[in-house]
Parts: C-alpha cells; sequence; structure tokens
C-alpha cells in the first residue's frame, strides 16, 4: 500500500460469523491508519479502488451518485454511527 | 458539539460470503452496522456444492436488500478433480449466468495453483 496505494483493495476473504457481528472493514481500515499507513490511502482501498476497478455502482460522494455513504465518529477510531445506501438508513 | 466525519460506504472486494454461514440478507444486515454497503462476492463454494442453482440462489436473495451486492461468475468449479465435489461449472454454464444476470467479470475470483 505504500508504494501502490491505487493498486490496493481490501477484502475479508472468509469472514466468519462471529468476527462479522464484532467488525468488519471498519476495524480493518482503523488498524491500518493505526499502523501508520496514509488514511486516505486506506480509505480509497475499501471505496474508490474496488468501485472504479470494477466498475460497480456503489456511490463515491461524487455530485449525482447514489446516496451510499456512513457516519463516523473518529477517523482513527472508525465507530460507525450511520450507514445509509442509496438514500436510505440501514437500520 | 461532536465532530462527526462523513464517509463513502465501505465495499468488501473479495468475499465468501458462505464462509459467515449465512446467507447474503443476513450477511447484508449483519455487515451494514460497520460501515459495510456493498461486497464482490465469489459464489464458488455452494458452486462447489450445488452448482449454478446455488449461485442463482445467492444472486436473488442478496436482490431482496438494498446492500449492494457483486457477485463474479465462479472460475474454480470444481476446485481440482481430485476431490468429491457436488458440482461442475463451465464455459456453458458461465456464458448462462452472463446471459441471464448480465454479468460484467472483470477477472478471475480465486484461481488454485496447480501444484499435483
Amino acid at each position: 500500500m505504500q508504494n501502490t496505494p491505487i493498486m490496493i483493495m481490501l477484502g475479508s476473504d472468509d469472514i466468519h460469523p462471529e468476527m462479522l457481528q464484532k467488525r468488519h472493514l471498519e476495524k480493518l481500515v482503523a488498524g491500518l491508519v493505526e499502523e501508520g499507513f496514509d488514511l486516505f490511502d486506506v480509505l480509497r482501498s475499501v471505496t474508490i479502488n474496488p468501485v472504479l476497478h470494477y466498475g460497480l455502482d456503489a456511490g463515491l460522494l461524487r455530485p449525482g451518485d447514489p446516496a451510499d455513504f456512513i457516519v463516523v465518529d473518529d477517523l482513527r477510531k472508525m465507530n460507525v454511527l450511520e450507514t445509509w445506501i442509496n438514500g436510505a438508513e440501514s437500520i | 458539539m461532536e465532530q462527526i466525519y462523513i464517509l463513502p460506504g465501505f465495499i468488501d472486494a473479495h468475499v465468501h460470503i458462505e464462509s459467515s454461514m449465512i446467507t447474503p440478507g443476513s450477511f447484508a444486515m449483519a455487515s451494514v452496522p460497520h460501515g459495510t454497503i456493498g461486497a464482490v462476492s465469489d459464489p464458488h463454494e455452494i458452486a462447489n456444492v450445488i452448482g449454478i442453482e446455488g449461485v442463482k440462489f445467492m444472486i436473488e436473495d442478496g436482490k431482496k436488500t438494498p446492500f449492494r451486492f457483486y457477485f463474479g461468475a465462479p472460475s474454480c468449479v470444481p476446485a481440482t478433480d481430485m476431490e468429491s465435489s457436488g458440482a461442475r461449472i463451465g464455459s456453458k454454464e458461465i456464458e448462462a449466468l452472463l446471459d441471464k444476470y448480465g454479468y460484467k467479470v472483470s477477472g478471475r475470483n480465486d484461481e488454485f495453483s496447480r501444484s499435483y
């Protein structure tokens, strides 16, 4: 990620249910930032990079995009307060 | 006033939902509280068990939620001829999947190296 950040995407591969209950990508992002990786490189790897690489229809907060976004409290802790998909809050 | 940050939602770029032992719908429900809004999923595990019908199930179940599921056409079914698996997905089945669902296949999902 340090050398070629635009080539990196993050994925769980195999995530077991007891893990998924506690955490998913947000804690991976927080952990990488804690390790010293650039915040925007890490965020890019779970947003821009997969969307552009695969040509996905998920929103990236660009004008005209579907309203897919999250609200977090802290860029180091990445506690997710809200998740919105296509303009509706996911409860 | 507390500070908050708005970010694009997160995409799991490679995941086998079957390993979570829950259906796509439940996977969506479990992952959205963690900020995940979509997943690029390779359904080769269910495909290895029951073939195309399994892949179709995953796709149809995923469609029931607003979560953005993107399923790949699995390239390793079976992973090897040395196991007793439930199904085989060859070029005909892949073509059928692409036709029916208008897939964009951007590359291989998992590929197992030939070490035998």
